[in-house]
């Protein structure tokens, strides 16, 4: 019955994993529009607010857990080359980017858009990628004392995953408009 | 009230090693209700000029009155919701903002986003969708369903359901068939005639001198003339200089009297072609 379960909200034998140039090229054009995404964000290196989220929602929607969070991972590095960023590279960060697209990948690759898997993929985002890991970058690269890095975080993250959702939800519901046409 | 630009200037990223000039020291005054085409080589400034109509950009100095704003740098976004529901301007390949679920809703977008009631952004939608040529059974697909040409017209259609006072037009018939073309251009003059203002901008010369009262010739950011088009169009040698030419009317009547056949007046369009040749034929006859 577990099995079943899983295989209800993780459906692996659909998960595409060759890509052919065509889908190769739409990764890419939203690997850039992740990036762009990522760009727009504010506040200070220790809490940023935004709107990345809506691009790994976008790879994940696409292109599954596994292309998905490959795109992910090139957008992060890409974008460190391109533009650096605050305190410098540090591949930790583009881990916490690919379990992102991972995590929605999971949940809304090939899936019909339910409610409960927008609350859901958010929350697992919001807790293992901003609060867990995100903090324990943090505490590695500025020594930060890992409970007040995390008080310091938890207030936001209480906060952003509910407008998270509701713009997920709308993202989502255009995306299911725009069909790349194939 | 007229649309009034006194030594606009525009420059693009000042202060960074990607400044660039957009505009330089533009003063010009155009008349409410006239038919204006801007035109002038790529790069020219056209496009710099018409996002300042409606304040996307503000002139980095000098000043510009339009609709009862008086715009410069210092203005602030605030408040300018009212001039953009003023002036509406119809962007170079507009097909691409389109987003709605359905055609109705992306022609009504417009309209509801400047605080018209839900009814009457209908039948206005409804209106320019039928004046657009874009049939009823159309209005609940999406727009990516659609084809390019039918896409550029739900654009324009959204555009106008508002019914700006002052239309700004970055080249909205480009890529379009002649007939598509001579239609949509035919709208404009229309709204125009409507008591409205229309600003274009156009490579095409025989839309300057079909549609135009007034025309705006831009080179390297700097206003070079503002002249009438009859008169724009006498000077052939300052014209290409300028990379400009003239419409197909007039050139054919210059061949024409090249060969001595002696029309008086140097025709704009065809249908003044035509009618000085028939005028031309039956003096001949008689």
């Amino acid at each position: 019955m577990g099995h079943a379960f899983l295989e209800s909200v993780i459906p692996m034998s659909e998960t595409k994993l060759r890509l052919n140039l065509q889908d190769l090229v739409i990764l890419a054009l939203l690997i850039a529009i992740n990036i762009v995404l990522q760009k727009i964000q504010f506040g200070p290196a220790y809490l940023k607010v935004g709107l990345g989220f809506i691009g790994l929602t976008m790879l994940g929607y696409y292109f599954g857990p596994v292309w998905g969070s490959i795109g992910a991972g090139v957008s992060d590095i890409l974008m460190s080359t391109a533009f650096g960023v605050e305190g410098g590279f540090f591949p930790g960060f583009t881990l916490s980017a690919m379990l992102g697209a991972l995590i929605y990948g999971i949940f809304f690759y090939k899936q019909p858009i339910k409610i409960w898997r927008i609350i859901v993929s958010t929350l697992l985002v919001t807790a293992l990628v901003n609060v867990l890991l995100n903090t324990y970058w943090l505490h590695l690269l500025y020594g930060l004392n890992l409970k007040a890095a995390f008080l310091s975080r938890i207030l936001k993250e209480l906060i952003v995953p509910w407008i998270q959702m509701i713009v997920i939800y709308i993202v989502l519901k255009a995306l299911q408009r725009v069909k790349i046409k194939k | 009230m007229s649309i009034k630009f006194e030594h606009v200037n525009y420059i693009y990223s000042e202060g960074t090693p990607f400044q660039h000039q957009g505009l330089k020291d533009i003063t010009f005054e155009l008349n409410d209700g006239d038919f204006v085409a801007v035109i002038g080589h790529t790069g020219s400034g056209k496009s710099t000029l018409l996002q300042h109509f409606d304040a996307l950009l503000k002139p980095t100095s000098g000043e510009i009155k339009i609709e009862g704003y008086s715009i410069d740098s210092k203005t602030t976004n605030k408040n300018l919701k009212q001039l953009r529901r003023k002036v509406g301007i119809v962007f170079q390949f507009s097909e691409n903002q389109l987003f709605a679920e359905t055609v109705l809703k992306d022609v009504m977008f417009g309209p509801l986003n400047f605080g018209i009631n839900r009814k009457t952004a209908t039948e206005k939608a409804k209106k320019w969708l039928k004046k657009l040529g874009i049939q009823e059974e159309l209005y609940d697909k999406s727009p990516f369903d659609l084809s390019g040409g039918q896409m550029r017209r739900v654009a324009i259609a959204g555009v106008l359901a508002y019914e700006p006072e002052i239309l700004c037009l970055d080249e909205p018939a480009a890529g379009l068939d002649p007939v598509g073309r001579r239609e949509i251009m035919d709208i404009f003059k229309e709204y125009q005639k409507a008591g409205h203002t229309v600003i274009l901008i156009t490579h095409e010369m025989d839309d300057v001198a079909t549609y135009a009262d007034d025309a705006l010739v831009l080179q390297d950011a700097e206003l070079i003339r503002h002249v009438s088009p009859k008169d724009l169009f006498k000077d052939a040698k300052w014209l290409s200089k300028h990379y400009l030419g003239q419409p197909h009317a007039m050139k054919f009547a210059n061949r024409l009297n090249a060969h001595g056949f002696d029309l008086r007046d140097i025709p704009l369009t065809i249908k003044q072609l035509a009618k000085s040749i028939s005028e031309k034929m039956e003096e001949y006859n008689e």
